[in-house]
């Protein structure tokens, strides 16, 4: 049995879906979390699986969300349809109810956040509800699992009875008889496509062109729909959207008026609107944010982060030290021992030892979603993004990208506008993703110990500015037009949930865990292969007779101009195309230092010009191979994605080259 | 070469194997990071039905 879990964005489907399932989905507190869609077995019942849907307003397909939506509904013959609807704010989350009836399909609505409503003063009679809706209604609060049993009950019994809605005909007058009329006229069509006629006759009345095409209607018959579509507009005095939208918040508001006692203004929303003349407001949004964001990174790599992060490094020390004396009392071989010391500890340790500051990175960063304040910031960045040819929608995929490109690449399918999706593609990987943290952090403990949360700061800021750049000459080159209005429905504030917090730091410290011993240790064993043998596979006496040495120097002279152009740096870099955090573990295998003194060996290849020069190609260059694949699937060729490496790289080697020249000029 | 030189050899060796596997079965993995924000969590390595 297939239960589809449908309704408007941020109405808690995620959260009812979890406690359907049992599974920890991450529930946001910004909507469109959800963009596509996820099963899972209902607690108890193993044959009964919930899909959970994007949430969607209509079944209109203009967005990615509707497609998916409406796709499933039509296509993957669910036996149910669980409709959630917010209480809080039930006018219109009944507009998307209303159509979901049309579609002929058992379905329950789930009443969601009633103790809100009832905390506040309001009710809703749910027996008259139900019985002018004529389908089953029960009140729940997903977020306390409360009516949840009760709605899986009812759920499966409509399902297994194949108990239709009661009612479909929600109108009168002149939409009733051009509905009536086209869903006659295109019956056999529709039986062909196993489509509700009068589904498709709404749909068809509304201008709906995929349905049109669908039902492959012949001239003559577009013309007698168009004819009854143009006497109904013509004898309502409005077009066909607004004639049908009126007569389903007709409906709507007369269901209400009998049913609904409305709630008064709720206190999360009196408080909401009081902090956001404050956060939001027209002069203080942006220095906030960037004060708030200043605080996390000051707390991250000045005071928490740091501390802990040494003192994990201590326990790497310590264990790596253990190692060696215990392989040197068995006599391991020598080369032996060099693999496991100084190749896999010195390598996977250097990056394991970053864990602390990731995890307390995104323990603030995750206090800010789930608080509600990320939403508001990408509203407070539609002005600036809008100057780049971007829309507010586009910040939460580069707000993703300060984590992970690839996810932040994938979440563009939001973005409706395909220009607007290309260009936030493109311009996500500037963003210093998590995995550039730990040579962020290396080298500024290294050469700038005082100034540690500023030029993290600098750096962050940086790859902001030199995406605005691309922006701005990809808009005037490449990508012209505007871009579409960013509409978000702003959620209340919320004190955030430990389990939405913890389980987000989980996920991070474990994604972090899992590349340090697979990718990140792949890649140590090799550069240590390629820097203790020569071509012939003999050992080699010192690193610069090595064949990664020979490597090396080959690529070196690409980077003199940058001032740092010794075959080490330049074999770091390569490695990073893997994954980011391989820069520092490469380092550790190049200086042969454990993972406590790579900053003062790193003294011996920089200074602290050319650090900050590295740093800055690093920020810029190319994306990890993971990332460039995901542009490779995102924009459908291989060319944009081998495009957009060349691009970063040759942007990343300009930067550096004016930094270390002006650095250079400034030194005198 | 001794035997427990060997048996190490053996063990890194393994560990590179199933580490080497690992990775490229999950190539198109994110790295590391803002995996759990993501709409895509735990499923970005699948391909979008078209």
């Amino acid at each position: 049995m297939i239960l589809g879990l449908a309704g408007n964005q941020n109405c808690g489907k995620t959260t009812l879906f979890n406690q359907l399932t049992g599974s920890n989905q991450h529930v946001g507190n910004f909507p469109g979390v959800t963009v596509a869609r996820k099963d899972g077995q209902i607690r108890g019942h193993k044959d009964v699986t919930v899909v959970d849907l994007p949430g969607i307003y209509s079944l209109s397909p203009y967005s990615n969300e509707e497609i998916v939506t409406r796709d499933f509904l039509l296509n993957n013959n669910p036996d149910a349809i669980i409709n959630i609807v917010d209480a809080t704010n039930i006018e219109r989350n009944l507009y998307l109810s209303m159509q979901l009836i049309e579609l002929d399909i058992p379905m329950v609505i789930a009443l969601n956040m009633m103790d809100e409503v009832r905390a506040n003063g309001g009710t809703i009679k749910i027996k008259e509800f139900q019985k002018q809706l004529g389908v089953p209604v029960i009140p729940i609060s997903a977020s306390k699992n409360e009516g949840v049993e009760e709605l899986i009950d009812t759920v499966l019994e409509v399902a297994e009875a194949k108990r239709a809605p009661r009612r479909q005909d929600f109108c009168s007058g002149a939409v009733h008889r051009t509905i009536h009329s086209i869903a006659h006229m295109v019956e056999d069509h529709a039986q062909r496509i196993k489509v509700p006629p009068r589904f498709a006759a709404t749909k068809l009345v509304e201008g709906d062109e995929p349905m049109r095409k669908a039902l492959r209607l012949s001239e003559n018959e577009i013309d007698m729909v168009m004819h009854d579509v143009t006497e109904m507009e013509r004898e309502l005095g409005t077009d066909r959207e607004a004639a049908l939208a009126d007569m389903r918040y007709s409906f709507i508001e007369s269901l209400c008026a009998s049913t609904v006692v409305k709630m008064g203004e709720s206190r999360e929303h009196r408080r909401s609107v009081a902090i956001d003349r404050v956060l939001t407001g027209k002069y203080l949004a942006i220095p906030i944010f960037l004060l708030i964001m200043m605080l996390i990174f000051w707390l991250t790599f000045g005071v928490i982060g740091t501390a802990l992060s040494d003192l994990l490094s201590l326990g790497i020390t310590a264990v790596t030290d253990a190692a060696d004396a215990g392989l040197t009392a068995y006599g391991i071989n020598p080369i032996v021992k060099s693999l496991v010391i100084d190749g896999v500890f010195a390598g996977v340790g250097s990056v394991l030892q970053f864990l602390p500051i990731i995890v307390v990175l995104f323990f603030f960063l995750s206090i800010l979603e789930d608080s509600g304040y990320m939403a508001r910031v990408a509203f407070v960045m539609d002005k600036l993004l809008r100057r780049i040819g971007l829309s507010g929608r586009s910040f939460v995929p580069m707000l993703i990208g300060f984590g992970c490109s690839v996810p932040a690449i994938m979440s563009t399918r939001t973005l409706s506008s395909e220009r607007d999706r290309k260009m936030t593609i493109l311009l996500t990987p500037f963003m210093s993703c998590s995995a550039k943290l730990p040579i962020y952090a290396v080298f500024t403990a290294a050469f700038f110990p005082k100034h540690a949360a500023l030029v993290m700061i600098l750096l962050y800021v940086m790859g902001i500015l030199m995406g605005v750049g691309s922006g701005l000459l990809m808009r005037g080159t490449v990508f012209h037009g505007n871009p579409v209005p960013f509409v978000m429905e702003l959620p209340n504030y919320r004190m955030p949930s430990a389990k939405s917090v913890l389980l987000l730091i989980w996920d991070k410290a474990r994604d972090f865990l899992v590349r340090a011993f697979t990718v990140i240790f792949v890649a140590t064993i090799i550069i240590w292969f390629l820097q203790t043998f020569d071509t012939r596979f003999n050992p080699v006496s010192s690193g610069s007779d090595s064949m990664l040495a020979m490597i090396g120097r080959w690529i070196a002279p690409i980077f003199a101009p940058l001032g740092f152009g010794d075959w080490m740096s330049s074999t770091a870099l390569i490695t990073g195309f893997t994954a980011k955090e391989a820069v520092i573990s490469t380092l550790a295998v190049l200086t042969g230092t454990d993972v406590s003194n790579l900053p003062q060996a790193l003294s011996t290849l920089f200074t602290p010009l050319t650090a900050f020069t590295f740093l800055t190609f690093t920020l810029l260059y190319t994306p990890c191979i993971a990332a460039v694949n995901a542009v490779r699937q995102e924009m459908g060729s291989v060319r944009s994605a081998v495009g957009v490496v060349f691009y970063q790289c040759g942007v990343a080697w300009i930067a550096a080259f004016l930094v270390y020249q002006a650095g250079r000029l400034v030194a005198g | 070469m001794s035997p427990v030189d060997l048996i190490v050899l053996l063990i890194v060796a393994l560990l590179f194997f199933f580490a080497a596997r690992y990775s490229w079965r999950h190539r198109n993995h994110s790295c590391g990071g803002d995996c759990s924000a993501c709409p895509y969590h735990q499923n970005c390595d699948k391909k979008e039905k078209k």
